[in-house]
């Protein structure tokens, strides 16, 4: 057995010295101004007209006459760079800086006899930021004239939403990287960049819920919930309504308002036609119920786990800041409902027969009342997971995926069933979109649409919170709001980061408001509105768009109203 | 078979194409066999997860407590009537159907009034070609005009 220290210290020093190293090495990426005054080494920053700084720019170093650059760095996330040179390279002399980076146009740095003193004296120098504009390149209009292709294309249904957005990014891949190669101007990103805009977190947030909700729904649980609403109001119709909007109001919150009208509609379609009500009068307020729930939580809607994920709000921030407001926003929508439908409400609706019970109650029956209790238990838990995650930095997709996991081990282990029900076309289109939207960011679109918005708001932050929450509002209804919700999230971004006196994410939940309460203002606004409308055709009665709009449209301007009180009382 | 074969879709003007069968069944001294085709199409505008086979099951139960209703009215006029309902595109099942119980009449409604007029002329058509096919009467009922509230 050896002893003294004499063993432990051959260890350290060797490794030591690797940790000085490595920690020198460090500071050269974070420091530049302790690097650069160390050794013969030139560091500063890159940034864009509206001061955000610029990553992957090449950062080069000439000297007069060579076409060898002596020293060159790319920009990092924060736009700083460090051309580290020897002694010799260091004179400053005859020396040129080049800023390179695609979309931008090219600067170029060349020293003052200041700057040669400095770095004769020091050794090192910091130099001045150096600002890029944008420029407008072919590959710029070749990637916004995708993006908006891709959302005609969605709006009108010509293609499938994951077909269109898989058409634009190979279009805008085989622009870039064909066309780029022949000409610099078509370039607009390769896999890298793309890659890097792909939020995973989304990913797999929406996979881990789209495996929990897949398990729930075998359970019957929605179908028992729509029956309870016909149960619990013993027949009053308007109570029945009230109890069915709140029913689906609140699993929309919690799971996903697709689904919980999926399975909610054909029972509340029974009940209205045994109680011989006009089923719309029905489904109607429970779908602009549902859209409207699906605001209140983080995992309600994919549009609020893109933002959640974009602006870093947690499950605990949308409870606090949104959830009140939605509340708000569900009471007004009930008062609406009960006045737009009061004629039928006076109705005092057919009583159903014995026969006609007995069958509800057997359709709306628990398919399997044991998998609902461990289904329950571990939804319980994931909620938990979401509330209490946060303070062990436990990020939401982790939690989802711990929740899907226990679902398939304990509740659940049928592994390839449960995979088949994840909507992994969906799953691809979202890495598509953050794709797409990362092109239209790389070529300057939302720097473009940013500094606009700035202007049209100056340094006013209730004009950018009302133009951001009924612009959302309105523009939902006739595109999709997933891929608007996406595009606008740089923008409401920078709004936040310049304008005066405007709490740091109140934008981002305005654009969440908005984006998802105008999925009740028209037939196309929500994948929800779709299937319930193409449930209820199959039943023979038909949404059409402007039965859809008369009703939806004016439910949007209340709710969004209401919501917009609530961010002005919360924010302002 | 000495049944009438009663096409539904849903729907109000549906109730009164049932209404007019069983008046019909009734006079001839006819059973009537209400007859429904679904299928789950617009599950392709879903985007979220879900199960095919649920939802089908789901919408299969809803039609079937629409026959049952349907059953229960004709009862009610003392005409015997039971249901049918099946899944996949609507002439096919159509099809299928009349060759399995050979009615002696095949009832369909009327295009609804917010349905494109080309509609009727398509209905004809089919209805001309399924004749020549199986042999069986096809009767289109003349427009009812049913008040679509909501």
């Amino acid at each position: 057995m050896q002893t003294g220290s004499r063993k432990p210290l051959h260890r350290v020093v060797p490794f030591a010295s690797l940790i000085a190293i490595v920690g020198l090495w460090l500071a050269a990426q974070f420091q530049p101004q302790a690097v650069a005054r160390a050794q013969g080494a030139l560091a500063g920053r890159v940034i864009d007209v509206q001061g955000e700084p610029v990553q992957g720019v090449h950062v080069r170093a000439y000297r007069e006459g060579e076409s060898e650059p002596i020293a060159e760095d790319e920009t990092l996330f924060d736009g700083t760079y460090v051309l580290l040179m020897t002694e010799d390279e260091a004179e400053l002399k005859d020396m040129r800086i080049v800023y390179e980076r695609p979309h931008f146009i090219s600067e170029e740095w060349s020293p003052s006899s200041t700057n040669v003193n400095d770095m004769t004296q020091h050794g090192g120098l910091i130099l001045p930021d150096v600002t890029l504009e944008r420029r407008f390149s072919i590959g710029f209009w070749i990637a916004t004239a995708a993006f908006l292709g891709m959302l005609l294309v969605i709006a009108t249904e010509k293609l499938h939403n994951t077909l269109a957005a898989l058409m634009c990014v190979a279009v805008v891949f085989s622009v870039s990287l064909v066309g780029g190669s022949l000409n610099p101007e078509l370039f607009i990103l390769d896999f890298d960049q793309a890659l890097e805009h792909v939020d995973f977190e989304v990913i797999f947030l929406l996979l881990g819920m789209m495996i929990v909700i897949g398990i729930i729904e075998e359970t019957g649980i929605f179908q028992w919930l729509a029956y309870q609403a016909y149960r619990l109001s013993r027949g009053k119709v308007w109570l029945m309504t009230v109890i069915l909007m709140l029913m689906a109001g609140a699993a929309s919150a919690l799971l996903d308002n697709v689904t919980t009208m999926l399975l909610m509609t054909p029972i509340t379609l029974q009940i209205a036609l045994a109680m011989r009500l006009n089923p719309l009068s029905l489904l109607m307020p429970a779908l602009m119920a549902a859209n409207t729930g699906g605001l209140m939580t983080l995992v309600g809607t994919p549009v609020n786990i893109i933002i959640g994920s974009y602006a870093g709000l947690g499950f605990n921030d949308f409870l606090l800041h949104l959830t009140p407001g939605v509340i708000m926003c569900e009471l007004a929508l009930i008062g609406y409902v009960l006045w737009r439908y009061r004629k039928e409400h006076r109705q005092a609706g057919h009583k159903l027969s014995t026969e006609q019970m007995k069958q509800l109650e057997e359709n709306a029956r628990i398919h399997d009342p044991v998998k609902l209790r461990k289904a329950g238990i571990v939804f319980a838990i994931l909620m938990g997971l979401f509330i209490f995650g946060e303070a062990i930095h436990l990020p939401p997709a982790v939690a989802a995926i711990i929740g899907a996991v226990a679902m398939l081990l304990w509740v659940n282990p049928d592994v390839e069933a449960m995979l088949k029900v994840v909507d992994w076309t969906t799953l691809i289109f979202f890495i598509a979109l953050f794709m797409m939207v990362g092109a239209i960011q790389e070529v300057g679109l939302i720097s473009w649409i940013a500094a606009g918005v700035r202007t049209l708001v100056g340094d006013n932050p209730i004009a950018a919170m009302l133009g951001i929450v009924w612009v959302s509002a309105l523009l939902s209804g006739l595109i999709d709001n997933i891929p608007f919700a996406a595009a606008m999230l740089p923008v409401v971004r920078y709004l936040s980061a310049t304008l005066p006196g405007i709490d740091g994410n109140a934008l981002y939940y305005s654009l969440a408001l908005g984006a998802d309460l105008g999925g009740n203002s028209s037939l196309i606004a929500s994948s929800a509105n779709l299937v319930v409308a193409g449930i209820s055709e199959r039943a023979g009665y038909r949404i059409t768009f402007r039965k859809f709009v008369a009703i939806g449209l004016p439910a949007t301007l209340i709710t969004t109203a209401v919501g917009t009180i609530w961010l002005l009382i919360h924010f302002f | 078979m000495d049944s009438i074969l009663c096409c539904i879709r849903g729907g109000e003007a549906s109730i009164e194409t049932q209404k007019h069968c069983v008046a019909l069944a009734k006079q001839l001294k006819k059973d009537v066999i209400f007859f429904m085709a679904y299928d789950v199409e617009f599950m392709a505008r879903a985007n979220y997860a879900l199960h095919a086979d649920i939802v089908s099951e789901e919408m299969a139960e809803m039609c079937a407590f629409m026959m049952n209703l349907a059953v229960e009215r004709a009862l009610e006029d003392s005409v015997k009537a039971t249901s049918m309902v099946r899944f996949g595109p609507f002439v096919e099942e159509l099809r299928k159907v009349v060759s399995e119980i050979s009615p002696s009449l095949v009832i369909l409604g009327h295009p609804g009034a917010d349905e494109a007029g080309h509609r009727l002329a398509a209905l004809q058509s089919l209805c001309e070609t399924l004749r020549a096919e199986l042999n069986v009467e096809f009767r289109i009922l003349p427009e009812i005009n049913v008040n679509h509230a909501a």
